[in-house]
């Protein structure tokens, strides 16, 4: 990739407009390889949650942008994240998704290191050189330098410095901080397994699609109909039943519920939008036996006025600018994850919340089948969208994509975001605006 | 052992299902689902709860439905344009347990996929099913199916869009 020409930044900010952006950003290899390096190679990203690896010894593999990353949590439970090529001939040490080892060893020459890379032992030392050296830190294996932990949602940058994760995060910290606080314990694991989508569009397609409530109408028409035409009755106790069809219903909103639904967007490229099951709009929760467990046992610890505050946080989509999507409710993640400049990965996953009813955890991953498994009856739309829009912009001959949607009426709220309509091109303007900061920073 | 009769009448109503998919009978394929029966297709191999563990399809009647009923829509983009798919079942292994004639067929499928267009291409699933089938004198198939299970050598890999039923 590095062969590509590079973008100057003026090729850059030419591509950007205040109500537009061209094509380009979605098509170009070397747009894509300098997204790599200045974006997934500095900011900082999701990698996993702390539970996937809790023990110490267990090791995730995973991906930071193009990096094929291990996430390790060592002997005295510090966590890690290092490349996973051998320091010395580039193997990959490996190649399950998770597993338990007191060290890291490649399998083609038998180097070892520890489980924050350190190497630790090379076979056959006599046949090196006189200066090879154990303490070089080419020996080791290469590591992000920066990881963080935001409640045991675990980040990391390739980048020295920077921010703080908590600076990077802003008030998206509040979506986190719900999630977990859904826990009558206080506490969450993910669990279930996940999902991983491929899909042959750009990585930006993702996020530009998780807060445009408009769509939904359209692109989901025949899963919205198909539910509409099938009346339901969601009586207790089959409520269970219902949540795809309730799922698929709630892509129905025409302009006036999605207006009360509302959209956000905060510094740092984050937006989130406002819930779909509130009272008035859709509401199931007077029906709902296992709702209402789960908020007397939260009450039962932190009070009434405080279960209220908790549940009554009322957000759909939570985009953390650029690789996650965090929906409390539903008590789900995902990451994007760029495979190529037309292809992406989507991985989706669900959390138990403990001392939660078990119902509530099945539902958990009842809705997690419904919208993000490859055959949900949702979702497919969307990739079928996504792919549709990469082919499109294929096209030589017509160049700017139209992001004007609600610009004349974003409303600075006072503590730093900016408020709209639920129709409005605001999340997709804001991640823009860090993106090319990011691309345009030397 | 079922008589050499049973396992042909197993075998025929397994070909007749994926024929019934094969050309786009979605309704028809429902119906041959008992009310309370399962379509399932799980996400890890092995897996044993469809409950705690995510599956890429875990749906009985009242949610299949709502799945046929979207791929009848005429907005359907995952069929503009449709694909194709060929079912080759093989491998049927026959176990009867139950008197009241209930049969427990096990069967290798492969399901070949094309759809025309740049979102479409060309695709091939395989799996081992797994059908468990109450006899139905009333109906011409004979049985329907109390269970549907597919395990795809690939359930826990990354995927595209499934946009056909397997």
């Amino acid at each position: 990739m590095t062969e590509l020409p590079r973008p100057t930044p003026d090729d850059i900010s030419a591509l950007v407009r205040a109500d537009r952006v061209h094509r380009r950003l979605y098509t170009d290899p070397a747009i894509f390889a300098l997204e790599m390096e200045r974006i997934f190679g500095r900011t900082w990203l999701f990698v996993a949650h702390e539970s996937q690896f809790a023990k110490p010894g267990d090791i995730l593999r995973t991906r930071m942008g193009l990096e094929d990353v291990l996430v390790t949590r060592d002997r005295d439970g510090a966590i890690h994240v290092v490349l996973n090529r051998c320091a010395h001939r580039g193997a990959a040490i490996c190649t399950q998704e998770r597993s338990h080892a007191p060290s890291l060893v490649c399998p083609y020459h038998g180097w070892a290191f520890a489980l924050d890379g350190a190497v630790t032992s090379v076979p056959h030392r006599p046949s090196m050189p006189a200066g090879f050296d154990m303490a070089d830190p080419a020996r080791s294996l290469a590591r992000a330098p920066r990881v963080e932990s935001y409640r045991g949602f675990v980040f990391a940058s390739f980048a020295e410095t920077g921010h703080s994760l908590t600076q990077h995060l802003g008030v998206m910290t509040e979506i986190f901080d719900n999630l977990i606080d859904r826990s009558p314990d206080g506490e969450i694991e993910q669990a279930g397994g996940m999902f991983r989508q491929v899909y042959r569009g750009n990585w930006k397609l993702h996020h530009e699609n998780a807060n445009d409530t408009l769509h939904a109408g359209y692109t989901h028409e025949s899963s919205v109909a198909a539910a509409r035409d099938d009346k339901r009755d969601y009586a207790t106790p089959a409520f269970d039943d219902h949540l795809t069809h309730v799922q698929m219903l709630s892509n129905q909103f025409g302009v006036r519920e999605w207006e009360k639904t509302g959209i956000w967007g905060a510094p740092g490229g984050h937006s989130y939008m406002g819930g779909i099951h509130e009272k008035g709009v859709m509401s199931t929760d007077d029906l709902d036996p296992v709702a209402a467990e789960l908020r007397a046992r939260i009450a039962a610890k932190q009070g009434e006025d405080r279960a209220d505050e908790i549940l009554g946080m009322n957000r759909y989509n939570n985009l953390v600018w650029p690789n996650v999507s965090v929906n409390a409710q539903h008590q789900q993640l995902r990451v994007v994850t760029p495979l190529a400049v037309d292809k992406t990965m989507v991985t989706a996953m669900c959390f138990r919340l403990k001392g939660a009813p078990e119902r509530q955890f099945q539902r958990a991953v009842r809705i997690l089948n419904n919208i993000s498994s490859p055959a949900s009856t949702i979702l497919v739309d969307d990739i079928e969208i996504f792919e549709r829009t990469q082919h499109g912009l294929t096209n030589d001959a017509a160049d700017w994509i139209d992001l004007s949607r609600g610009i004349d009426i974003e409303t600075p709220t006072n503590d730093g975001r900016l408020a709209a309509g639920g129709i409005s091109d605001l999340p997709i303007r804001g991640q823009y605006n860090e993106w090319l900061q990011y691309m345009t920073a030397a | 052992m079922p008589d050499l009769e049973t396992r042909y009448a197993a075998e025929q109503f397994l070909f007749h299902e994926a024929r019934l998919l094969d050309e786009g009978r979605w309704d028809d394929w429902l119906a041959l689902f008992t009310d309370d029966g399962w379509y399932w297709l799980p996400a890890r191999a092995g897996q044993t709860d469809p409950l705690e563990e995510i599956s890429i399809i875990y749906e009985d009647p009242s949610v299949l439905r709502l799945r046929v009923a979207r791929l009848n829509h005429p907005h359907a983009w995952t069929l503009a344009p449709a694909p194709r798919t060929a079912h080759v079942i093989g491998n049927v292994t026959v176990a009867n347990g139950a008197a009241d004639g209930s049969l427990t067929v096990g069967s290798m499928a492969t399901i070949a996929e094309f759809r025309a267009g740049e979102t479409g291409g060309r695709r091939l699933y395989a799996g081992r099913q797994t059908h468990e089938l109450r006899p139905d004198p009333d109906s011409e198939a004979g049985f329907r199916i109390a269970l549907k299970r597919l395990d795809l050598i690939d359930c826990d890999a990354e995927s595209g869009a499934i946009n056909v039923i397997l």
